[in-house]
């Protein structure tokens, strides 16, 4: 099953420019690993090395934050759509 | 070299209004810092078409930390892709201090955005840069400010 997945900035070096990509996969997890296949170095950018979410991302399932749904487990169909969203926050101190 | 082709330094250009705006949401939020997101195209630099302020969401530390909602930065990103736009950077206010990047803003900095900070001194006297993280491991480099009429 492809499914859109729609890349930020800051990882479009890596996309070789892309805004988004199609992977395939049943789960976010599934399409994080197939990601990595064709776009080598993506996953460390997302996941931490035990495969959880960094705090620097987030990850929108159409409108919903993963976090709320299964995480990394959350099933897809093949209509949805997947944005990886950075964290943007800093302050003045 | 420039990443954005201009001269030897990236540059942003920012309509005046936008701009005004940003320095207006900073004042109304002092002593608070307030946030935003700037969106708009890149052809031979960066050029914003608009900005929307955004809420901060760190409420127990807002006078010296911003967080803009994810599910916020989602659908503005969503709206402007609808547009042919991109988001091209933040914007945040220092209040009481200076225009530049602290070290929390380079720990949650993120490569290939534009973060512009506006200094807010009591309240009143407003002063703003932009600054930029070329690569994952390098620090803030200034990029410069056109403001269009």
């Amino acid at each position: 099953m492809s499914i859109k997945v729609r890349i930020p900035t800051p990882l479009r070096k890596i996309t070789n420019g892309a805004d988004e990509v199609a992977a395939e996969g049943g789960n976010v997890s599934e399409i994080i690993e197939d990601l990595e296949k064709n776009y080598p170095g993506l996953k460390e950018r997302i996941c931490e090395p035990d495969g959880k979410l960094r705090r620097f991302v987030n990850i929108y399932l159409n409108d919903e934050d993963i976090r709320f749904k299964k995480n990394m487990e959350t099933e897809l169909k093949d209509t949805d759509e997947l944005s990886i969203i950075p964290a943007i926050a800093g302050g003045r101190c | 070299m420039s990443i954005f082709g201009i001269g030897n330094k990236p540059v942003i250009s920012i309509p005046k209004s936008v701009y005004d705006d940003m320095l207006a949401h900073a004042k109304e939020a002092y002593p608070h810092e307030c946030c935003g997101v700037v969106v708009g195209g890149c052809m031979k630099g960066k050029i914003v078409f608009e900005s929307h302020r955004a809420k901060n969401i760190n409420l127990e530390r807002a006078n010296d930390r911003y967080l803009i909602d994810s599910k916020e930065l989602h659908l503005i990103d969503r709206m402007s892709r609808t547009q042919g736009m991109d988001i091209l950077g933040f914007y945040h206010s220092h209040p009481d201090h200076p225009d530049r990047p602290s070290e929390t803003d380079r720990e949650w900095g993120q490569v290939g955005y534009s973060y512009i900070i506006v200094s807010v001194k009591g309240g009143q006297e407003v002063s703003a840069r932009s600054w930029i993280i070329e690569d994952e491991k390098a620090p803030f480099t200034e990029e410069k400010i056109k403001i269009k009429e």
